[in-house]
């Protein structure tokens, strides 16, 4: 999984007090405004910026689907994972 | 009767134009069918309306009328945010503001005296036909007084404020009339005393602000105080879903305008109404080509979008400051053999509502983008278009709103105008998104995300 560890601390904690996510397809059901503000930390303490395209919930269903993004994007950067 | 304008119609649109022309030392004829005060809907405005009648020398009045005041809007989903009236001063730096919600008895009466006051000749009528030269220049209207007995008004323009009626639309002086792109929406509301409110003198809690609700796509409710112990509320869903439940609009504005969500439920639960329930079906459209020789259209009687933003009055009232100094210049004699002496403002006016209805459209077609722009990406852009400042004059369209073009997949050509294509705002349109039915799949981000999940776990588990 590409997803940094201190983004998966955020989203557990976006959750609370549902407790963290244990499996990469189960829905992170974090709400709208939790994900608006996850996508900012995404921006400005993961250094990942999701272009405006990118904002669609798919994105953000679950940790796989997350983890799918990231990694294309950093593909499309040329670092490799 | 000879005058150089005559204005169809006594609303807020009228009264305001009227009042700018009389500036100008021009006076004109208003021309209202009913008796004031009368109910309307159309209760709360945006920052800039509230300030355009600061410029009007209305800002006293508005505050010893003590309409409530409105510091911006609580916005209820399965989370709540609120987007703040704000302003910008002569360096652009943004600052927070209030505006007002009326109820439209007091205000268009206001207005309309003040209007009579300041020198506009009423005539109590309803206007019946456009009077056309030979070359199919419009050169006044001939109305029926209360009393039976027709009579033309001649003038060099008529202004046409004549909201939902589209007087110059059905007379087909105008472009095509198109059915909007919410046309198939039905808004229900009434006035109810016992609303619970929030409580602070400003703002997000406020206790005058708006309050926005929404279940799902198209479903949503407002809750507007229109004075100190009454609100105004709200009911705004497809028309197919008033149609399933097969009950009379009294009837189901009761029962289904607190499902709308858990919170308005809360402060409608002890309530007494005070006014019946109105309908209105239908209410979005767009009509082209809305000036010529010899008239405009201001406001409702040539575009109503969607009442979600609170933009009918403030774009009403603006449209009449804009197109002061047109007029003006075209009763001096300017421009009066064009075929659209106009077209400079036509076209300002359409650029500006389409900004609008991008905006619209976003906030139903892609609700996480538009929530993240609106907190985050284009925060203050978007703070400054729900103010109002939706004008080219006024840094738009903003990357915000070219933002939402891109996602929405929507080209506005301007460089090639006509003024009979069917619009983008129009149901009709190839790229309109598809009507809403019943049992449509996905109504909420919320509802796709475990919509989503759910069909994850289900390929999973069947491994």
């Amino acid at each position: 999984m590409e997803i940094p560890q201190k983004l998966k601390d955020y989203i557990n904690e976006s959750r609370a007090p549902l407790p963290p996510v244990a499996d990469p397809d189960e829905p992170l059901q974090i709400d709208s405004l939790g994900l608006i503000r996850l996508v900012a930390f995404m921006e400005s303490d993961c250094g990942i910026r999701v272009e405006d395209e990118e904002l669609v919930a798919e994105h953000f269903a679950s940790l796989r689907s997350l983890g799918e993004l990231i990694e294309r994007k950093a593909q499309k950067a040329g670092t490799s994972s | 009767m000879k005058t150089d304008v005559v204005i169809i119609g006594g609303g807020p649109g009228g009264a305001a134009m009227a009042m700018f022309l009389l500036k100008e030392g021009i006076i004109p004829v208003i021309v209202e069918q009913e008796e004031f005060p009368r109910f309307h809907i159309g209760e709360s405005m945006t920052g800039e309306a509230g300030a355009l009648l600061r410029r009007l020398g209305m800002g006293d009045a508005m505050v010893q009328a003590e309409f409530p005041v409105k510091h911006g809007v609580r916005v209820f989903g399965t989370s709540s945010w609120f987007i703040p009236v704000a302003r910008r001063d002569e360096n652009w730096q943004i600052h927070p503001a209030s505006t007002w919600q009326v109820r439209r008895s007091e205000f268009d009466t206001l207005m309309l005296d003040e209007a009579k006051k300041r020198g506009a000749k009423m005539v109590r009528g309803t206007a019946v036909k456009a009077l056309r030269t030979e070359d199919g220049a419009v050169c006044g209207i001939t109305i029926r007084p209360p009393d039976g007995e027709e009579e033309n008004i001649e003038a060099k323009l008529v202004v046409d404020c004549s909201g939902m009626a589209t007087f110059l639309a059905n007379q087909k002086v105008t472009g095509p009339k198109y059915v909007g792109s919410y046309d198939k929406q039905i808004a229900f509301f009434a006035h109810i005393k016992g609303g619970i409110r929030d409580s602070d003198a400003s703002g997000e809690m406020a206790k005058d602000n708006t309050l926005i609700f929404y279940l799902k796509k198209y479903h949503w409710a407002w809750f507007i105080p229109v004075d100190k112990e009454v609100v105004s509320v709200g009911l705004v869903v497809p028309t197919a879903e008033f149609v399933a439940h097969k009950q009379t609009p009294d009837e189901f504005f009761r029962a289904y305008m607190p499902t709308i969500n858990p919170e308005l439920a809360r402060r409608v639960q002890n309530i007494e109404y005070v006014e019946k329930v109105h309908v209105i079906p239908n209410y979005s459209y767009q009509v082209r080509g809305f000036c010529g020789k010899g008239f405009i259209c201001i406001g409702d009687a040539h575009r109503f979008i969607d009442p979600i933003f609170s933009f009918g009055i403030s774009a009403t009232l603006r449209e009449a400051e804009f197109a002061l100094p047109h007029v003006l210049s075209y009763l001096k004699g300017e421009r009066q053999d064009e075929a659209n002496p106009f077209d400079a403002y036509q076209r300002f006016i359409e650029k500006g509502t389409d900004n609008l209805e991008d905006m619209v459209d976003m906030f139903w077609e892609q609700p996480f983008a538009f929530g993240f722009f609106v907190h985050d990406r284009y925060r203050d852009q978007l703070t400054d278009a729900f103010a109002g400042r939706i004008y080219e004059t006024e840094h738009q369209p903003s990357n915000a709103i070219l933002t939402f073009r891109k996602l929405l997949k929507r080209e506005r050509d301007y460089d090639h105008p006509d003024d009979y294509s069917i619009p983008i705002g129009s149901r009709y349109h190839p790229e309109r998104a598809p009507l809403w039915e019943p049992d449509s799949p996905v109504g909420t981000t919320e509802d796709w995300l475990s919509a989503a999940a759910s069909s994850r776990e289900g390929i999973a588990n069947a491994k």
